[in-house]
């Protein structure tokens, strides 16, 4: 008993280590991260904001994640509902295709895009960006959103179209608000992701349109400060703001699946 | 006009036919039960009336219009489930007048009715709740009053009192047939249970291999089985094929039998006599209507006492008695290895309609 709260002790150290050493050497007073901080600062938060290649990037990517999210949530829904309602030849194949991204290397799916983008024509970095994300944001709300569905009671929906209600309105007002906790958990995973992204990113953008993961790398390359530390605090900090969000409104717990 | 007007339906699955070209007309206000086991096809039937799945063939009305190609929504049904299907996300309130709001009746008119017909179920202080917060037998009323807020043209229910335990399915079962009976409602039930079906029911329907196989008043199905499925389902006991050897006699091997029922001119006839109609003594003589054996199991039930009686001359099974406890003052009369008599009225036979092949 004691040995196993040791061990899960130990598991949890080795978990959080990271970021307790990032969070703690962004309070750095010096001009080099250290940890434990020698002497306690605020500087090079404000240095980090007043970076025009951070803040420009974080705008960004934020748009992105947006744009990505917005249209990725409602092909996963339907994509969802037909692989757990319907009934059709090669459902699992269908499955596999909308899973696939999170099994084939990244660096093969935004060389796809590039190379399918420059084929069509599409020269709009933007544009790359988003179909980029779209493709590697959809596994996670495919999954969530799958989960729900699976768990949802198809009779509730033919008790309300007995009661006249056609399948729009059914959608609407019964599916929707009770599958409402894995679209909403599946739409902050897509957010997160694609927010976070690196590895797809880094074939699509140019050296004037950047995503804020990507700025991060460039800078580290030519710069050693505690303001990556600090960028890196906030990020961390949304991702824990963005988990209570989750918890207050639909319970994370539910969300998970448990 | 029928209420409800089912003609020639067929629905086929995987190319099994669940349902096999069934016809079936209800009278306005009428109650009638769609009885049999599971896999026989009615809740697949209750489900073609509810437009929740298509026939391949064939017609349904309702009310003097053909709806075999409307949409459920637009069928003005009402519908319970056994899994009561209320929505855990609105109130008791929210799910009772969801029918009214789709049929887009005003909040305010919605609201009175809607407390009328918590009344109607008992529920009225229960408006605010959560179905979550409710027991099995308070969630299926109000998923009752859901059903019957908008005065539908039918009630349709699919084994609605399958999940609860015997006294509120007893008491459940009393309230449904009352409310209905005030609302003059026409309801279509479906159940597996035969004592359920022939107490709530106008009419009963045993259902077998997608087909009705007999469709009458509760006694008539349970006194005179149209088929040797019927007789069986209604717990008979004893099925026999026997010759015919006059015009209301017929043999069983040695045994003589001697019926009211009118008998086919020759050959064979199925039988049937309820094991509760057979009366056993230590009397081992012989004659029509009576048999001799030997009891080969006595089983304690309660209410009776189960017989299975070995008849001499005979190349049937057996025979199967019911004798009330009563009779033996309390106490099995027969122990296994006694000789016994059998003997029954000649009312007790009944010929059966149809008989089985093979």
């Amino acid at each position: 008993m004691i040995g196993l709260r040791i061990a899960a002790a130990l598991i949890a150290t080795f978990l959080l280590a990271p970021t307790i050493v990032v969070v703690g050497s962004s309070f750095s007073g010096g001009t080099l991260p250290h940890f434990p901080p020698s002497d306690l600062s605020l500087r090079w938060y404000a240095h980090a904001l007043a970076q025009p290649i951070f803040t420009e990037a974080a705008f960004n990517s934020l748009w992105l994640a947006l744009a990505a999210t917005a249209i990725a949530t409602p092909l996963a829904l339907a994509a969802a509902i037909a692989i757990v309602r319907g009934d059709f030849a090669g459902k699992s194949a269908v499955q596999a295709v909308l899973l696939a991204p999170l099994f084939v290397p990244a660096i093969v799916v935004s060389l796809s895009i590039l190379l399918v983008s420059a084929r069509l024509g599409i020269r709009d970095i933007g544009l790359r960006l988003v179909a980029a994300h779209v493709l590697i944001t959809m596994p996670y709300l495919v999954r969530t959103l799958i989960a729900s569905l699976t768990r949802f009671d198809v009779m509730l929906e033919e008790a309300a179209r007995t009661l006249g209600a056609s399948p729009f309105t059914t959608f609407r007002i019964i599916t929707l608000p009770l599958i409402w906790p894995g679209l909403l958990a599946g739409a902050l995973f897509a957010l997160v992701v694609s927010f976070d992204n690196v590895s797809v990113s880094l074939f699509l953008t140019s050296a004037r349109t950047n995503t804020l993961p990507l700025s991060i790398l460039n800078y580290v390359e030519y710069n050693y400060d505690p303001s990556i530390a600090a960028l890196s605090t906030m990020l961390v900090c949304l991702s824990l703001l963005a988990a209570v969000v989750l918890e207050r409104l639909v319970g994370l717990r539910r969300v998970v699946g448990s | 006009m029928a209420a409800v007007e089912l003609s020639e339906i067929e629905k086929a699955y995987l190319g099994s036919r669940a349902v096999d070209g069934l016809s079936l007309s209800i009278r306005p206000g009428e109650f009638v039960t769609l009885l049999g086991p599971s896999g026989c096809g009615k809740t697949t039937t209750l489900r073609m009336i509810a437009g929740l799945i298509a026939p391949d063939r064939g017609r349904i009305a309702i009310g003097g219009h053909d709806v075999t190609r409307e949409p459920t929504h637009r069928r003005n049904i009402g519908m319970v489930f056994q899994s009561h299907a209320l929505f855990p996300h609105m109130t008791v309130a929210e799910n009772a007048g969801f029918g009214l709001r789709m049929r887009g009746v005003s909040r305010a008119a919605r609201a009175e009715k809607v407390t009328a017909a918590l009344n109607m179920v008992q529920l009225k202080s229960r408006a605010d709740h959560f179905p979550s917060q409710l027991s099995g037998g308070q969630q299926q009323r109000v998923a009752l009053a859901r059903a019957l807020i908008f005065d539908p043209d039918v009630l349709l229910l699919d084994e609605p009192f399958g999940a609860l335990d015997r006294q509120l399915r007893e008491l459940m079962q009393d309230e449904l047939r009352e409310l209905t009976r005030r609302l003059g409602t026409t309801a279509v039930f479906v159940t597996h249970d035969q004592e359920e079906a022939l107490k709530m029911s106008d009419r009963v329907g045993v259902m077998s291999a997608g087909r009705l196989d007999q469709l009458a008043p509760p006694d008539e199905i349970f006194e005179r089985p149209a088929t040797r499925f019927v007789a069986e389902f209604m717990g008979f006991g004893n099925i026999f094929d026997a010759a015919v050897t006059g015009a209301h006699t017929l043999a069983l091997g040695a045994i003589a039998l001697a019926c009211d029922d009118a008998v086919p001119r020759s050959g064979a006839a199925t039988i049937a006599i309820r094991a509760e109609r057979i009366a056993l003594s230590p009397d081992l003589a012989g004659g029509t209507n009576r048999a001799t054996g030997t009891i080969i199991r006595a089983s304690y039930q309660g209410v009776f006492v189960g017989y299975r009686l070995r008849l001499d001359g005979a190349g049937e099974p057996g025979l199967e008695v019911r004798e009330s406890l009563q009779t033996g003052g309390g106490r099995p009369r027969f122990q296994i290895g006694e000789r016994a008599a059998a003997s029954w009225p000649r009312e007790a036979v009944r010929v059966l309609g149809s008989t089985p092949q093979g």
